[in-house]
């Protein structure tokens, strides 16, 4: 099995940090952490310390229709090129935070998704180039208000659904050293199963996605690609706890208010 | 009233204000409490950069009642609104550069409110002590991309091209934006000369209501959207966007 690092940030007495997972401890290191970091020797404990997303990204954008078995349930043809939109900056929200219904409470949905972690600054990249520039994976929801998306006939509100503060939830780390196409993405609603699909049935694969998309934008170290989700996409009521799950990567945890 | 620019000089980047052909250097938080260092640099010397630094940028969509005069489209009951992503940013006198798509490129003239306080859920009476200033902007898209697929409006990539967002040339403070006028010109001809009074949702209901959704913070921009007059962008143009109080934004598209 191939080796894989779990790279996380933390808060710890005050302070901003980052440094590697293994077990229950965290070893911390310094300088940037997509450009030869140093290891400084010290060791926290995970328990001791408050994680935070593992990037703090520039632009998270997120896919709609780039899975297979939802496609076919949505009855959707396959688009020539990835179809996305952005989450807005403050919708992020860190491993173990509340998820917060925004006034009117509108029905919420979850969305188990895998996060592409951009290692380098993309542009124009070839296919053949484009996990060269990938830093690494972390588990995502793209929580999403439904009955506003559509609730104008005249205009899809994306960013709006999609845009509440919370609604992006991301990590618990980012890790590098996985094969993508062997990862499954599982989203558990306090506790039971409720999606359970294989990265393996993207339309476009994590290189084709980096290549293209970084033919329209510029990426930068830190920035997310949400591979979109697919079927068993339910609604969370205040109270629950969803947790998306990619083995491998590990589990993040929020709850439902 | 004051013009705030941010520039790069001697190789750091700097921010102060602009009077005619003087910049005058500041440090502290722009937005809070800044004070003068007493340096006073000339224009030629400094390299423009944009004026602040968004951690996101809110572009309306229609929101204009001239938009809305021939009566085929219902007016919207709550503010539309898109993002300009990040890679977007392009400060006055940077060049627009044509993307590789195929597609025609339009320039949209808007103002943009430029947000001074972290503000959430602020009503339309507070909204105005939130709000820092104001600058100009071309939210450019690429229009042929919006609707290639039917099933999907690709508004994420239409207007999100590297680029793609230039504002500017600074941030007038001090300003009342109900008796602003946005014009753009390209190649030294009028194409588009509006109001801001015909907005549907005028400045205190954009930043109220937006703000009920998602948390502002000082530098976030609202791009309050543009009216009629929109065009295609040839390459070796010069487009300007010119609002009488705040200056006028100047770019190539090549």
């Amino acid at each position: 099995m191939a080796m894989t690092t779990a790279w996380v940030r933390f808060r710890h007495n005050g302070a901003t940090g980052f440094g590697t997972l293994a077990g229950d401890r965290v070893d911390v290191f310094e300088g940037d952490m997509f450009a030869q970091p140093t290891a400084t020797g010290r060791q926290l404990a995970l328990a001791g310390l408050k994680l935070l997303t593992p990037t703090q990204p520039s632009k998270v954008l997120a896919l709609w229709n780039n899975f297979g078995q939802l496609a076919a349930k949505l009855n959707l043809a396959r688009p020539p090129e990835p179809l996305y939109f952005i989450k807005s900056p403050n919708s992020y929200l860190d491993p173990g935070e509340t998820i917060r219904r925004p006034r009117g409470d509108p029905k919420l949905v979850f969305e188990g998704e895998l996060g592409i972690v951009i290692g380098k600054t993309t542009k124009d990249v070839a296919v053949g180039q484009a996990m060269d520039h990938v830093f690494g994976y972390t588990c995502a929801n793209d929580v999403t208000a439904v009955d506003i998306l559509q609730r104008d006939p005249s205009f899809a509100q994306w960013v709006r659904a999609k845009g509440f503060d919370t609604f992006c939830p991301f990590g618990p780390a980012a890790v590098t050293g996985l094969d993508p196409a062997t990862l499954n993405v599982k989203t558990l609603l306090d506790g039971v199963v409720r999606q359970d699909y294989p990265i393996s049935d993207m339309r476009f694969s994590v290189e084709q996605l980096v290549s293209m998309i970084s033919h329209d934008m510029t990426l930068l170290p830190g920035d997310i690609i949400l591979c979109g989700t697919s079927v068993g996409v339910g609604s969370m009521k205040p109270g629950s706890t969803v947790e998306v799950e990619i083995g491998g990567i590990g589990k993040l945890s929020n709850r439902v208010e | 009233m004051q013009h705030w620019i941010r520039f790069a000089f001697g190789g750091a980047t700097h921010f102060g204000t602009l009077e005619g052909d003087g910049v005058h250097e500041f440090d502290g938080d722009m937005y809070l409490a800044a004070r003068p260092t007493g340096r006073v640099l000339r224009l030629s010397e400094v390299e423009l950069l944009t004026p602040c630094q968004p951690s996101k940028v809110i572009a309306m969509y229609n929101n204009f009642a001239e938009l809305f005069r021939k009566g085929e489209q219902r007016i919207p009951a709550e503010p539309q609104y898109l993002l300009k992503p990040p890679n977007t940013y392009l400060g006055h006198g940077g060049v627009i550069r044509k993307p590789t798509c195929d597609s025609r490129i339009i320039f949209e003239g808007e103002l943009a409110i430029v947000i001074g306080r972290n503000c959430k859920d602020v009503s339309k009476d507070q909204a105005l002590s939130f709000v820092f200033g104001y600058t100009c902007a071309n939210d450019v898209t690429a229009a042929d991309i919006l609707t290639r697929d039917p099933s999907f409006p690709h508004w994420a990539r239409a207007k999100g091209f590297d680029g793609f967002c230039p504002f500017g040339p600074a941030i007038a403070t001090g300003l009342d934006p109900d008796g602003l006028v946005v014009r753009t010109i390209v190649n030294g001809s009028v194409r588009q000369d509006f109001p801001v009074s015909d907005m549907l949702f005028p400045v205190p209901e954009l930043v109220s209501r937006i703000s009920r959704d998602m948390t502002l913070s000082p530098g976030d921009l609202i791009l309050c959207g543009t009216s009629v007059g929109v065009g295609v962008m040839k390459p070796g143009s010069t487009i300007e966007v010119e609002i009488a109080g705040i200056g006028k934004l100047s770019n190539r598209y090549e």
